[in-house]
């Protein structure tokens, strides 16, 4: 016979204020299976926690009803007073008489103590069919895989590394370092990024605990927390890297030009090469896409140079797997196109670049030596127009969101181009200034003053050719005129997407992203390195654009995630998961169909008893499932019960009103 | 032969006389048959939607239930005001049922609207029906050496939601149909630029401005004459020139043509065929430029590397 | 923000039995299903928000809506139930994937049976309600509540002893 506590909580005057506690505490002692019902002010306090214990002891409880707030804050809590008395913490439910009565229901009193009162009839039965759970212990592999190397991939890397747990680091270009590599320097302490990036990449390549793997791809990821099994396809670059110096002697005899995407196609780079000089490997590969030798089977000059005879071109794409027990992507951003804004002459005038452009420009190891030019006859720009807000914040041609780092690196521009040609201008046609990080409005002031740059509130609405200079006309609508500028160079702030591969790659690993492609985190607000599937996790933009100091702080987020997955030998899981009943299972297979997991698989039993006949039966393999319940619902013997949710226990629920 | 429904506009009698007359020229020259709508009406231009919605409504869809008696598929509309009026309401029509019933019941006795009639503007007609090689293969008289703006105007290409023709903010329909009779289509960055509209007799000074930088712009492409698709396209820039020159100092000579008359000259129609003399700006020294070689565009040095600073660099 | 039901003055009749009228201060009961993800997680937000709905509904949680049994629809209109409200995640939203695309399916066919069998069609709804639309849950329930206040008590099919 079931021994039920009920337990009201007051919430202060939250709850009390409308529904009538006393008199839902009466009501409640009427059922018979209610051994002791008491109220009090707080029940989550330690004195209310400790009227639960000792309740649990002396009346020698079967269940509890805990009648209060939202079962989503205080679930937990109330679990820990079961246990803490010898009580199985799964034979709590909570009635949410807050925010599912006393909050909304406010005029009505009376209503709204019956509802609490049907609320706790509904809680009683169903804690008189909860069954007693254990948590589950899963085994864990304590390895990390790593999923992009730009500055993301590399700091949690690096922080797993240092916690002595092994990272795989899988990285599809030649070399990592990501956008961070091609930026001149960063704001708002104009550091050299190069600079600040270079030791962190080294480190990464000579880390005890890192696998670094360039020029691959994660093809499949199979399994789940803490027991993944990922495939990676390490892409032939034709060039043997144990044997090969390093010396770029085949990169200055090829003669193939390609267009060099690291300096955004300004200028050249060879079919052998390495992206930039100070590649992490410093290593080249062989582009197959233009490589004479592999297209045609003609050429092999760089191979004729090499001394140490590392060049291969047999080499071929090799797949190895990794066991793996959490994944941090890591995967980046894109560039939007600005095509659509043709009123600009976008694509018809040189002289129209894009911000990454312009920052290839002024880097010191860039296509043009540290100094911006135009594109159309090579002179040196006096007269800059930055035009910000280029597709971000724009619904009816590019995207609704707000890339975030442009008004910052637009203001870094305006210093930049200040510090290289002394007697330029800048003109910025700006929305908004989005400053809100530390040292960022002093940045933007900074600019401002000290290049004299000239602000314009207002959007441009044409750019046209006049003899060799763009004339862009705007709003200043401070002041409420239309402006012409007369520009030798226009810089366009275009947005930051994600990454254009990142719905197949969320589709491979099992995540879920946003119409933009952004990968989702589990909650925006409280939980934003990890997704809903557990053990994957998100640094850096493609999560969400954002800059420099909050990409590192969500790597080093994730890697104290993937370091508390691994903290002990084997993992603790929500036991309330489906389970199956062979007795009953006839082996249709319909729940194998819908688990979104792939968690149930068939196997084998004998027919009976000692019997050499087999039959098929589903299995759930309780380490993947994730309790959602799709595989009860689709049962046709009711094999299948979801432990916390069983049918006695909804039905208990629905009769109980 | 193809059939086409044919609305000509208020204008298309009057002031764009010259427009009217060219089209139905060429029209004949490429083939079609243009059936003009009975008992037409004004299609309540800019007027009628300043007013109610109902009027802006009624007016085109009486046209349109007057132009589905014919049964031809395609309609075409030489006025672009008339065309934006005409097509936008029928895409109104066609996602408001019970609105489109309500007026066809209260308002129109002409008969019920089905819907069924695919509008086009003239310029978008030629382009997308009767094909560039079409075009192509009746000029006779090439017009080499002739340098054009192209002026599009605003309605010809917007909303592009409901046009669906072209490029709303750089299109090439034109260019390319000026190219396809010989001419040279200039690059020219003002040409959906607003012109004033219908500002040119409530408010003139804004049109004096507005249609003064398209002519400004026009005349730096190097263009000998802007062509144009629009009846209030060429009124504002032909008409209102003289005044623009006094006003602003700057003289631009630039004759404003339809591109029918252009058509009609490369088809071989004789050039008192085009009624020039309603031109206000002089046409005839424009085309003297036909037949003239054009010089080859001189080869721009391309220079990627930085050229070493004037300024110094830190 | 408040979303109540409006008196209604006259005589009630439950609309699968015309002979019954509804007795005085009659108040329907509705039971909502709501996935824990997105629709409990809601409502939790509409009660955080201090936003009002009518008084009639019953919630139970469950982890998502493609947990729901077409037996617990029919189950709390035979005992306690004059309305059934289910609610789960948006389509795509789903915290397991894929679940409430089958919920979907399945109700739509559960509603036709329903209806076949004699059930007013308003008598079950379904909506999809995310974690973040506290105020369009209210909404929902004061719809629902609304529209089986209009069908009168559920006579049809009821159990006597349960």
């Amino acid at each position: 016979m079931a021994r039920v506590g009920v337990f009201v909580c007051y919430c202060g005057a939250n709850i009390a204020g409308v529904v009538d506690v006393p008199a839902v505490v009466q009501e409640a002692k009427k059922i018979k299976e209610v051994k002791i019902a008491i109220e009090y002010k707080y029940m989550c306090s330690d004195p209310g926690q400790q009227m639960i214990r000792d309740a649990i002891v002396q009346n020698r409880l079967t269940s509890v009803v805990v009648a209060a707030c939202s079962p989503r804050m205080h679930e937990k809590t109330f679990r820990k007073a079961l246990s803490d008395a010898g009580m199985n913490p799964y034979m709590l439910e909570v009635a949410n008489i807050r925010e599912h009565s006393s909050w909304v229901h406010q005029k009505d009193k009376k209503a709204a103590t019956d509802k609490a009162i049907d609320l706790i009839r509904m809680a009683i039965g169903k804690s008189i069919a909860n069954e007693q759970l254990h948590e589950i212990s899963v085994p864990v592999t304590k390895r990390a895989l790593v999923i992009g190397g730009g500055i993301a991939g590399i700091q949690a890397a690096l922080d797993i590394a240092d916690a002595r747990i092994p990272v795989t680091l899988v990285e599809k270009s030649p070399s990592i370092g990501g956008r961070m590599a091609q930026l001149d320097e960063t704001f708002p302490t104009l550091d050299c990024s190069q600079c600040i990036l270079t030791p962190k990449m080294v480190d990464v390549a000579s880390h005890p605990y890192i696998e670094l793997i360039p020029y691959s791809e994660v093809i499949e990821l199979d399994g789940y927390v803490g027991n993944y099994k990922a495939k990676i396809k390490k892409k032939a670059s034709y060039v043997d890297f144990s044997t090969c110096t390093g010396c770029g002697t085949c990169t200055q005899k090829c003669p193939v030009k390609v267009p060099n995407e690291f300096n955004m196609n300004l200028d050249k780079r060879k079919a052998i090469y390495t992206p930039f000089p100070q590649a992490v490997p410093n290593k080249p590969v062989i582009d197959a896409e233009h490589c004479t030798m592999l297209l045609k089977g003609k050429c092999g000059i760089c191979a004729k140079f090499c001394e140490k005879g590392s060049i291969n071109f047999k080499m071929v794409d090799e797949v190895i797997e990794r066991e793996i027990g959490a994944v941090v992507i890591a995967t980046g951003y894109d560039l939007w196109d600005p095509k659509p804004y043709e009123e600009y002459g976008v694509g018809r005038y040189k002289d129209i670049i894009t911000s990454l452009e312009f920052e290839r420009m002024v880097s010191a190891s860039g296509p043009t030596n540290g100094v911006p030019i135009r594109p159309s006859d090579g002179k040196v720009p006096r007269n800059v127009v930055f035009i910000k807000c280029i597709g971000s914040r724009d619904e009816a041609k590019g995207i609704e969101y707000c890339s975030k780092i442009c008004c910052m690196y637009t203001a870094k521009h305006a210093i930049l181009l200040h510090h290289k040609v002394h007697d330029s201008h800048a003109y910025i046609f700006y929305m908004d200034i989005r400053a809100a990080g530390k040292g960022y409005e002093e940045f933007v002031k900074r600019a401002q003053v000290e290049t004299a740059a000239t602000y314009l509130r207002g959007r441009v609405s044409k750019i046209y050719k006049k003899g060799d200079k763009l004339m862009v006309r705007g709003e200043d609508a401070q002041i409420g005129q239309v402006v012409e500028v007369e520009a030798d160079l226009v810089v366009l702030a275009t947005a930051i997407t994600a990454p254009k591969d990142n719905p197949a790659l969320a589709r491979l690993l099992g995540v879920s992203y946003d119409k933009y492609g952004y990968l989702s985190e589990a909650h925006p607000k409280l939980r934003p390195v990890e997704t809903a599937k557990a053990g994957i996790f998100l640094a850096g933009c493609t999560q969400a654009p954002k800059d420099i100091p909050d990409t590192v702080a969500q790597a080093s987020a994730c890697a104290a995630k993937v370091c508390g997955l691994f903290s002990g030998d084997t993992m603790k899981k929500d036991p309330m998961i489906s389970t199956i009943n062979n007795e009953f299972c006839s082996g249709c297979q319909n729940c194998v169909k819908v688990c979104p997991y792939q968690a149930i698989v068939t196997e084998e039993i004998p027919l009976g008893p000692g019997s050499k006949e087999m039959r098929i039966v589903a299995k759930i393999n309780e380490g993947v499932c994730q309790g959602c319940g799709s595989c009860v619902a689709v049962c046709r013997s009711m094999a299948i019960s979801l432990a916390g949710f069983t049918d006695p226990q909804i039905i208990n629920e629905i009769v109980a009103i | 032969m193809n059939k086409l429904t044919y609305f000509p506009g208020c204008s298309a009698h009057g002031t764009s006389e010259e427009f009217d007359h060219t089209l139905k020229l060429v029209m004949k020259t490429l083939d079609v048959q243009m059936e003009e709508i009975p008992d037409w009406n004004c299609c309540g231009a800019t007027s009628a939607h300043v007013m109610t919605e109902n009027l802006a409504l009624a007016l085109p869809m009486r046209n349109l239930v007057l132009a589905e008696r014919l049964e031809n598929k395609t309609m075409g509309i030489a006025c672009a005001s008339c065309y934006s009026r005409m097509k936008g309401t029928k895409k109104h029509l066609d996602e408001n049922p019970e609105l489109a019933r309500k007026i066809n019941s209260t308002i129109i006795d002409e008969g019920k609207y089905k819907g069924t009639i695919d509008i086009k503007s003239m310029l978008q007609y030629c382009y997308e029906e009767i094909g560039l090689e079409a075009i192509k293969s009746k000029v006779t008289k090439p017009l080499t050496g002739l340098k054009v703006a192209c002026y599009y105007g605003c309605l010809l290409t917007r909303p592009k939601d409901v046009t669906l023709f072209d490029s709303p903010e750089y299109p090439m329909s034109m260019d390319l149909l000026m190219e396809a009779l010989g001419a040279k289509a200039m690059e020219f960055d003002y040409k959906t630029e607003c012109c004033g509209a219908s500002f040119s007799i409530s408010d003139t000074e804004i049109v004096e401005s507005l249609s003064g930088k398209i002519l400004e712009v026009a005349k730096e492409s190097g263009a000998h004459l802007i062509v144009v698709a629009c009846p209030l396209c060429q009124s504002n820039l032909d008409m209102r020139q003289p005044d623009i020159e006094k006003h602003t100092g700057k003289k631009f000579d630039l004759p404003v043509m339809y591109f029918t008359q252009l058509m009609a000259l490369a088809f071989g129609y004789p050039e008192k065929e085009l009624k020039l003399p309603k031109h206000i700006v002089p046409v005839e020294a424009a085309l003297k430029h036909i037949g003239e070689a054009i010089p080859e565009p001189e080869k721009v040095k391309k220079t990627p590397k930085a050229v070493e600073a004037e300024s110094e660099v830190e | 923000m408040e979303t109540e039901v409006k008196e209604v003055k006259e005589k009630i009749v439950s609309v699968e039995n015309p002979g019954i009228t509804a007795p005085n201060g009659w108040q329907p009961v509705i039971i909502g299903i709501l996935c824990n993800w997105c629709s409990y997680a809601g409502s939790d937000l509409t009660g955080t928000s201090r936003i009002q709905y009518p008084p009639n509904i019953r919630i139970i949680r469950v982890p998502c809506s493609s947990r729901v049994d077409p037996w617990f629809i029919i189950k709390s209109l035979q005992t306690t139930a004059d309305g059934v409200l289910i609610s789960g995640c948006h389509p795509g939203d789903c915290h397991y994937i894929s679940g409430n695309y089958y919920a979907r399916r399945r109700f739509l066919v559960t509603k036709k049976l329903l209806n076949f069998v004699g059930y007013h069609e308003n008598r079950v709804q379904f909506s999809w309600v995310s974690a973040a639309e506290g105020p369009k849950f209210a909404k929902v329930v004061a719809k629902v509540t609304e529209d089986i206040k209009k069908l009168g008590p559920l006579y049809r099919y009821k159990k006597e002893n349960f």
